[in-house]
């Protein structure tokens, strides 16, 4: 009776040869072995995929770098090697402001993101000294991806080492955990650069390309902080279109123009559309587009408090359009679908104005996003 | 004919997979010859050697087709469309460094308006075919 049992569980018994008493000894070892050293044996495993990862990010980083440096100097034509600037303005950071006492926080953050991209176009513009503003914008977006991707293989290496270091399984495992998605978006920014160092659209621009569309042929004027507004007349009702400047890699600040806008009017606003791309879930369709209210805006949120603030000050309501996008969409080339999309949202924007504001009223219709590759 | 970069190094690991699976099925195949010759440790050795061997030629073909997907994925072009306002004639080339979209780029050829860029999309290598 035992002995059919010890068949079942080792059918290697039964021989009683040399092999079957190495294999099965072979068994007994892995047993024991995977008790004693079992989370061991799975940190080596998670670290040698982590590694692995580290490298593909280094890779990703250097092609990002290289690609920065060709564009600069066959745009800008620097008249010294821009290596050092740009291995200076690959390691930029930003110091956000304390949180102890919220109360005006955002003014504080918003100053602090003015000087740095003043000081990062400035830089930019020294080393790429022939760029016009639009391929200086381009340039100034290209960098800012290759800081991007830098920050991320630093930070990835920077948890790898540490849970090598302390061997941590609890570290490694976050790191592990989060990877996928670290990937994903190190490939979008990689994705990206292509598309700021010739100027095409990308997925993010077709909030800039729905404005453009409304108001395309009517006169447009500059606001400050790179930012273009023109006006058009739908079904009596006077539509005041905003993007940021293009063609070149800008998102401006539509916060601050919509608030001049509103005060241009005494407050006679009837009701702000925003359109903006937005991530899409697993499974829906890159082009969609849905409806719903609130500012519609990403960024660190200055400019959608600035929005929202006016909005409640003037009590206008403001209504959401997003186009569905994966990340990947957003910063890589834009897509057929996407960009067909555009249409359709001119279409269903027209509809809500015509469902939400009488005959003689104002209102704004806000493009959101970077505007590479797209005119006013 | 354009060579795409590491497509030798696809091909050699799809041949080199395909030529472990075609080992370890002739090694099952063996196996079971040695079991009706009643080469009982024989047979389970086989077993075992062509099961891994079968595990890993899948796992190697599965990574290569994840890999191919990938690369297929990445290799776009980048199309502009442009159109006259006037006539309606509509143009489509490959994007050329400068296009921006309502960017003006000359007369159209079929009459004297204007043509102008009304979008610029990517669209994915396997669409190119059809």
């Amino acid at each position: 009776m035992v002995s059919d049992i010890s068949l079942q569980v080792n059918p290697f018994a039964s021989q009683g040869g040399t092999l079957g008493t190495i294999i099965s000894a072979l068994m007994y070892l892995s047993f024991i072995l995977f008790i004693f050293f079992g989370q061991k044996i799975q940190v080596r495993m998670m670290l040698w995929e982590i590694d692995g990862t580290v490298k593909k990010l280094e890779f990703m980083r250097t092609e990002a770098k290289n690609l920065s440096l060709k564009t600069i100097k066959d745009v800008g034509k620097p008249k010294e090697d821009p290596t050092p600037t740009i291995n200076s303005l690959l390691e930029q950071f930003i110091l956000t402001p304390v949180e102890m006492d919220p109360a005006g926080i955002v003014w504080k953050l918003d100053h602090i993101l003015d000087v740095r991209d003043a000081k990062f176009k400035d830089d930019v513009r020294r080393i790429a000294p022939e760029a016009d503003e639009a391929r200086l914008n381009n340039l100034e977006n290209l960098v800012e991806a290759s800081l991007a991707l830098n920050t991320i293989y630093r930070v990835v290496k920077h948890f790898y080492l540490l849970g090598k270091k302390t061997s941590s399984f609890y570290v490694i495992l976050q790191l592990q955990m989060i990877l996928p998605i670290v990937m994903q978006e190190a490939e979008a920014i990689l994705g990206a650069t292509k598309a700021f160092s010739e100027g095409q659209p990308i997925g993010d621009g077709i909030g800039a390309l729905v404005a453009s569309k409304l108001t395309r042929g009517n006169e447009k004027r500059k606001m400050e902080k790179d930012v273009v507004v023109a006006e058009t007349v739908i079904e009596g009702r006077r539509v005041i279109s905003l993007k940021a400047e293009g063609p070149g890699g800008n998102v401006g600040k539509p916060g601050d123009a919509i608030r001049r806008i509103i005060e241009e009017n005494d407050g006679k606003v009837s009701m702000i559309v925003m359109v903006d791309a937005a991530m899409k879930f697993e499974g829906e369709n890159s082009g969609e587009i849905s409806e719903g209210i609130g500012a519609a805006i990403g960024g660190p949120g200055t400019e959608k408090y600035k929005i929202e603030q006016e909005a409640l000050k003037y009590k206008i309501p403001v209504y959401a359009m997003i186009i569905k996008e994966s990340t990947q969409d957003a910063y890589t080339p834009m897509k057929k679908e996407i960009a067909e999309s555009a249409d359709k949202a001119v279409e269903r924007i027209r509809r809500l104005i015509l469902e939400r504001t009488k005959e003689g009223e104002a209102l704004i219709v806000a493009g959101i996003g970077n505007t590479i590759g797209i005119g006013q | 004919m354009e060579r795409k970069p590491g497509g030798t190094y696809l091909y050699l690991a799809v041949l080199f997979s395909l030529l472990v699976l075609a080992y370890s099925l002739w090694v099952l195949y063996s196996t079971v010859a040695s079991y009706q010759e009643g080469q009982i440790e024989n047979f389970y050795f086989g077993i075992i050697a062509s099961f891994v061997g079968m595990g890993l030629a899948i796992s190697s073909l599965a990574a290569t087709r994840k890999r191919i997907v990938v690369l297929r994925s990445m290799a776009s072009r980048t199309l502009t469309t442009a159109l006259c306002e006037k006539c309606g004639f509509k143009m489509m080339r490959l994007f050329s460094v400068g296009d921006y979209v309502h960017k003006e780029i000359g007369k159209c050829q079929q009459c004297d308006g204007m043509m102008t860029i009304t979008s610029i999309y990517a669209e994915e290598a396997k669409k190119k075919s059809r």
